[in-house]
């Protein structure tokens, strides 16, 4: 099986010094690194097919439309969506989910109204949801997140409560970016839909980790950005049921998404070109479907299976060091490819920049969850994410790396 | 010869692990508190001025990252006896320095050079910047 170690090399970006160290990159939560086939592809793109997509009539533009179009049927295949129709190409995970909240959200809620939410949310599922609250007098309500370190994850039994006839859509995450917990996306969106609420799936870091079957969920809307899964950035798409999406008003107006126009009304296109406003991101779709290629090859069981392995080493690896505190799911227990930590009276910055100085890239902060970070009682973690070709010799790097920290802050 | 990150280094270590007046001033007539909202650094600066309008005492409290707590340290010994009219001046300078990585044509801050090394990290900007923020703030506040 190619993985770790026996796919560095199609990534040219990971053969590099940093500050005299050799580039140990885990940051991969905040944005994954490309391979050379997908940096071929979009530069193929542009030497060899660079036209504007749709109504042309000219070679080159056709042949770009059809790498365009391509691009979306290997993105539902990517997810099995029953329809091409059913992709929205977005600039990614936060701007689908505002798609959904601006459309669908301002269609179909009223005063009185639920949106339920969960405690673990990035800012990109949760600010969006706060403003059509506001905007239409919906409620908003969170399922809490369980345990002194968030172990437990989501209060499943409290979800019971939380569910009724008047929620109408629950947003939640499939996997927590602070955490790492791995939501029962399948069971949530049984429960959802047993009370008539449409479900909205954040795949954002789980693109491209997962094997992800939206039939098999059967959630209504998916969203996802393409970079972090090998892909470049500036592109992602909303999956939405064909028929929650042929019903809902348009996104932005302009052109490409119009049947006709008068000076006094326009008619709307069908899904997917209804919101797909001006011209889209065409490199980035030719370059996504490039990332499904490559992903797909490598395998997304073997790609969990070696992301949870690396997840579950540092998990272990790091619960030896003095001081430390863990946030998520214990030893043991199921993991994704992600720990974050913090250190007693070290700051997540100054463990982010000594780290750097070694040559490892982590992220520090509230990684876009100030609410969830406030309720744990800490300022900031730094986080240690993972993917297709880290190794078990870079967690051993951060695990080293971590105790000269500990000795330059003794 | 340490490189500039070392000096950096040592000089921010100094102060982190031996920071200088820190804790409440209970003689102060001036205090503001700043917060970095991103990453949870506060520092709160307390100073006395005199008659005159010098800085007599100087103070901080406050929690976060090593660099926004011994920059705040690096404060208290630098400003101590200036007149407070003389900050905003010597602000702009510290910010040149943290922003450019030197300090400004002809002027000598002396360890507050160290914190030009920050320049490379934007990121880190605001951390470095913190207590100098307070300090601009409580000169400016109405007497306490």
């Amino acid at each position: 099986m190619r993985i770790g170690n026996a796919l560095r090399s199609d990534f040219p970006i990971l053969d590099q010094q940093v500050n005299g160290k050799p580039l140990v990159y885990l940051d991969n939560g905040a944005t994954s690194q490309k391979p050379r086939a997908v940096i071929d592809a979009v530069a193929a793109y542009y030497v060899h097919d660079n036209a504007n997509v749709h109504r042309g009539l000219h070679a080159l533009s056709m042949r770009a439309t059809a790498a365009f179009e391509h691009a979306r049927t290997r993105l539902a295949r990517f997810i099995n969506a029953a329809d091409p129709a059913e992709i929205v190409f977005t600039r990614g995970t936060t701007e689908s989910i505002n798609l959904v909240a601006q459309t669908w959200g301002a269609a179909n809620l009223r005063p009185g109204d639920v949106i339920l939410a969960t405690e673990m949310e990035h800012h990109s599922n949760l600010v969006p949801w706060q403003m059509l609250a506001a905007r239409t007098g919906a409620t908003l309500r969170y399922v809490p997140v369980t345990g002194i370190d968030a172990e437990h994850g989501l209060d499943l039994a409290a979800l019971d409560q939380l569910l009724t006839p008047q929620v109408k859509l629950f947003a939640f995450t499939h996997i927590s970016n602070t955490l790492g917990i791995i939501n029962p996306v399948a069971e949530l969106c049984r429960r959802a839909r047993a009370v008539g609420a449409v479900t909205v799936v954040d795949a954002a870091q789980s693109i491209g980790h997962e094997p992800l079957d939206v039939q098999a969920l059967d959630c209504d809307f998916l969203v996802f950005s393409g970079h972090k899964m090998c892909g470049p950035t500036g592109i992602g798409a909303l999956y939405g049921r064909r028929a929650l999406l042929d019903a809902m008003p348009p996104y932005e107006g302009g052109g490409g998404m119009i049947e006709t126009v008068e000076y006094s009304h326009s008619t709307w296109k069908p899904a997917p070109e209804r919101f797909e406003a001006g011209t889209p991101n065409i490199a980035g779709a030719i370059g996504l479907a490039a990332a499904c290629d490559y992903v797909d090859a490598v395998g997304r069981p073997a790609i969990a299976a070696h992301d949870h392995h690396l997840g579950a080493l540092a998990r272990a690896a790091l619960a030896d060091l003095p001081g430390i505190r863990i946030l998520g799911p214990r030893i043991g227990e199921p993991r994704a490819g992600m720990v974050s930590f913090a250190f007693e009276g070290i700051h997540a910055h100054d463990v982010i920049t000594v780290a750097d100085q070694q040559g490892v890239a982590l992220r520090g902060g509230h990684h876009c969850n100030m609410p969830l970070m406030k309720k744990l009682g800490l300022p900031s973690t730094a986080r240690a994410s993972f993917y297709l070709y880290n190794t078990e010799e870079e967690v051993a790097t951060l695990t080293a790396t971590l105790r000269k920290v500990l000795k330059f802050f003794a | 010869m340490p490189s500039a990150d070392e000096l950096f280094l040592a000089v921010i270590d100094d102060h982190r692990l031996h920071p200088r007046h820190r804790g409440p001033l209970p003689s102060a007539n001036r205090v503001a508190r700043r917060d970095n909202l991103s990453c949870g650094d506060i520092c709160t600066v307390q100073l006395r001025l005199d008659p005159e309008g010098r800085i007599a005492e100087v103070a901080f409290t406050g929690a976060g990252c090593a660099l926004s707590q011994a920059s705040a340290s690096l404060l208290t010994v630098c400003v101590t006896g200036l007149p407070a009219s003389a900050i905003p001046a010597l602000y702009q300078q510290i910010h040149d320095t943290v922003t450019t990585g030197r300090p400004p044509e002809g002027t000598d801050l002396g360890d507050l050079a160290a914190l030009g090394s920050v320049h490379a990290r934007p990121a880190r900007h605001s951390c470095a910047l913190l207590a100098w923020q307070a300090i601009l703030a409580a000169i400016a506040s109405p007497a306490v």
